[in-house]
């Protein structure tokens, strides 16, 4: 289903109609919610929920990313693959901060042509054996809901009651004031 | 096997057992791709040290002012030291009383005047076949010596540390070809390696995975042990027992044709 159609069951859904903003912001949180156990099963299994990005530039070393993805408990967060479509033969792999350290101290480090990548927030840092000739990288990286287009697929996790899930957070939500009467009342 | 139609290839890279391993365990992230490719590098190494025992022949520059070569990165230790004089390889005898030259601040260097008066014998002692300038090598011989020879034939001696081979007296050389043990990891390019050793080295990181993980019981570590034991078991065995072509070879060295009756 596409992200806006979600949007838009949800807020038809709810006698008292939220901003769909408000929506898409709970609609993320449910979504970091109900992903983190599909991950804990199994870290590779998330290629249904992963986008993919073309074209991102490397500038020095570092890729920006469109915006923020969601957070994982491992080091390749929310950037799970990387790839560099003219040169297919490098490996990127994701790595804590400290490991690059580490590994300058080993001989992997000195004789491992794959280059290593970290995540902070919305940017991607690549380790100094990054080929100087890649200037381009593809990513498929999961991003949360509010980040993506109106009509991007968005699939959320099966075996959970999302809606339950989304109308508890939305059922706490004052309702979007249409009134400008500069009352504090929200109603 | 033709080369139409190839089966699985005799070495492999060690890549592909860090691959092989994260294919078993399932895991699919690459986020423990670096780690377990230094294990595989140290785990190698080990295997080269106590199973394989991978060797490999270097020609060396001897420096005629401190009588010293340097090894090579992958230097473990040597089996045969020789050095070309007149044409000719001379092996030369390890001595662990050959001082090690250090250069000391004021230039003047400290030298052990040593003159070995052995003579050469002509019992050739092979080096392993090797590659020398694009030219395949298999028949190279070292001389050996005994009393009564009057050139000077040093000795030598290593410093491990320093990765320096140290010669007793100055030669009329600048060559030294030695054999040695090699770790067998290359640090310029992929390292190899032998298909028998890929079960050990494959069960050696399934160990050291398990070992280094909180979540796996003493239980699982020692299992995961006992199987990397039992494989490199296997492989010492593999490396140790002689070929048919040597079986045959030592048959048909004390066999005969006679009279059947």
């Amino acid at each position: 289903m596409k992200k806006g159609q979600i949007v838009e069951l949800i807020v038809r859904a709810q006698q008292v109609k939220p901003h769909p903003l408000i929506v898409e912001k709970y609609l993320d949180l449910v979504f970091n919610q109900t992903i983190l156990p599909l991950f804990v099963k199994d870290p590779a299994n998330l290629d249904l929920y992963s986008k993919r990005i073309d074209n991102i530039a490397v500038t020095n070393n570092m890729s920006i990313l469109p915006s923020s993805t969601i957070q994982f408990i491992d080091s390749a967060n929310g950037v799970r693959q990387v790839y560099a479509p003219s040169k297919k033969e490098i490996k990127f792999v994701p790595l804590a901060e400290g490991a690059f350290a580490v590994f300058a101290d080993l001989e992997v480090g000195q004789s491992d042509p794959s280059v290593g990548y970290v995540q902070k927030h919305d940017r991607v840092y690549f380790g100094d054996n990054m080929p100087s000739e890649i200037t381009e990288v593809t990513m498929h990286v999961v991003l949360p809901p509010s980040a993506l287009d109106d009509y991007d697929e968005f699939i959320l996790p099966v075996g959970f009651d999302e809606q339950q899930l989304i109308a508890g957070f939305l059922a706490k939500v004052p309702p979007e004031k249409k009134s400008n009467d500069n009352s504090s009342n929200p109603l | 096997m033709s080369l139409e139609s190839p089966k699985t290839p005799g070495v492999v890279s060690l890549q592909y057992v860090v691959a092989s391993v994260l294919n078993e365990l399932g895991d699919y992230t690459q986020t423990n791709y670096k780690r377990v490719l230094q294990m595989a590098v140290h785990g190698f190494s080990n295997l080269n040290m106590h199973a394989l025992r991978s060797y490999d022949v270097v020609y060396l520059d001897v420096d005629s002012t401190t009588g010293q070569a340097l090894l090579p990165p992958d230097f473990v230790d040597f089996c045969k030291v020789g050095c070309i004089i007149g044409g000719k390889l001379y092996v030369l005898t390890i001595n662990r009383e050959v001082a090690i030259n250090r250069q000391i601040e004021n230039g003047v260097l400290v030298n052990e005047a040593y003159n070995q008066t052995d003579e050469i014998t002509s019992d050739p002692i092979l080096f392993l076949p090797h590659l020398l300038g694009g030219s395949y090598n298999d028949t190279l011989y070292g001389l050996a010596y005994t009393s009564g020879y009057s050139t000077a034939i040093p000795m030598f001696n290593i410093d491990y540390e320093n990765k320096i081979i140290q010669l007793s007296s100055s030669i009329s050389t600048t060559k030294l070809v030695v054999e040695y043990v090699t770790t067998g990891v290359s640090l310029s390019g992929n390292t190899y390696i032998p298909r028998q050793a890929v079960d050990a080295l494959t069960e050696y990181l399934h160990w050291r995975i398990r070992k280094n993980d909180s979540k796996y019981s003493r239980g699982e570590v020692m299992d995961a042990k006992q199987d990397f034991v039992e494989a490199e078991a296997t492989l010492r065995t593999f490396e140790s027992l002689p070929g048919y072509q040597e079986v045959m070879d030592a048959f048909y060295s004390t066999s005969k044709q006679t009279i059947k009756r």
